[in-house]
């Protein structure tokens, strides 16, 4: 399984506990809250889901369980919005 | 620092053609991608910066100046012209258009902070960046610079 990939178009600007982004095609910004910018990080550094997870775990010593739901959520609205290319499934 | 004539000519066009296609996705063609390189471009100091700031800062004028004229029919209780407004996206696109018409590799750079008032949460700015360093706006410090995220991790370049 290949990891999701960050389009092109879309520039992010990490600021103190948080990232916004901006979508170069829509002109939209978005606001991810620390947790979001966190997973946003490893995107930006080609991790897949569950390296992801681990370092979400590692961070912010959560259960698995959450962490892989809050991963989950994240991912299908950040692609839901257009801000991420799913990685292909195999 | 003197301006040519061609310099001038070429401001005013970028004036006249950037405002209005600031809405489209031209914009992105000359928008700094990767994160700042400061090697890129031309040597910094020295007379070509100067020149290049020189030519960003007229042809941002022209901008306002277009946006002034643009403005002009509501004196006769008429609508504004639409397209030529004075924004920092549009100083910066046109600046940058004008640049790069002169061989300079200037580019769009775009930057946030958080703003609580704001409708979306942000506040957002552009501004014309040339080898890393913003051209004309000095108020670029307080915005956290948008990049892709091809580089590494810096986003910002302490300078």
């Amino acid at each position: 399984m290949t990891s999701p990939r960050i389009p092109e178009d879309i520039l992010t600007a990490h600021l103190a506990g948080e990232a916004v982004l901006l979508h170069l095609g829509s002109k939209r910004y978005y606001r991810l809250n620390e947790t979001g910018a966190a997973i946003w990080r490893e995107l930006e550094a080609q991790s897949g889901r569950d390296r992801i997870v681990t370092a979400l775990c590692e961070r912010f010593e959560v259960p698995k369980g959450d962490a892989e739901a809050s991963v989950d959520a994240l991912l299908q609205t950040l692609e839901a919005q257009g801000l991420l290319e799913p990685g292909a499934k195999e | 620092m003197k301006l040519s004539l061609l310099d001038r000519f070429i401001a005013w066009s970028a004036a006249l053609i950037a405002p209005p296609l600031t809405g489209t996705t031209l914009v992105k063609r000359v928008t700094a991608t990767a994160p700042r390189d400061a090697s890129a471009g031309t040597a910094e100091g020295g007379d070509a910066h100067d020149r290049a700031a020189a030519l960003a800062a007229f042809t941002e004028q022209r901008v306002r100046w277009m946006a002034r004229m643009a403005r002009a029919p509501r004196r006769l209780g008429l609508p504004a012209v639409p397209g030529w407004r004075d924004t920092c996206l549009s100083r910066a696109y046109a600046a940058t258009l004008a640049l790069r018409s002169r061989g300079i590799p200037a580019s769009l750079a775009f930057g946030v902070r958080p703003d609580d008032q704001s409708s979306q949460g942000v506040a957002a700015h552009a501004w014309v960046i040339l080898a890393g360093r913003a051209l004309v706006d000095r108020s670029t410090a307080q915005f956290a610079e948008l990049t892709q995220r091809e580089g590494g991790h810096a986003t910002q370049t302490p300078r």
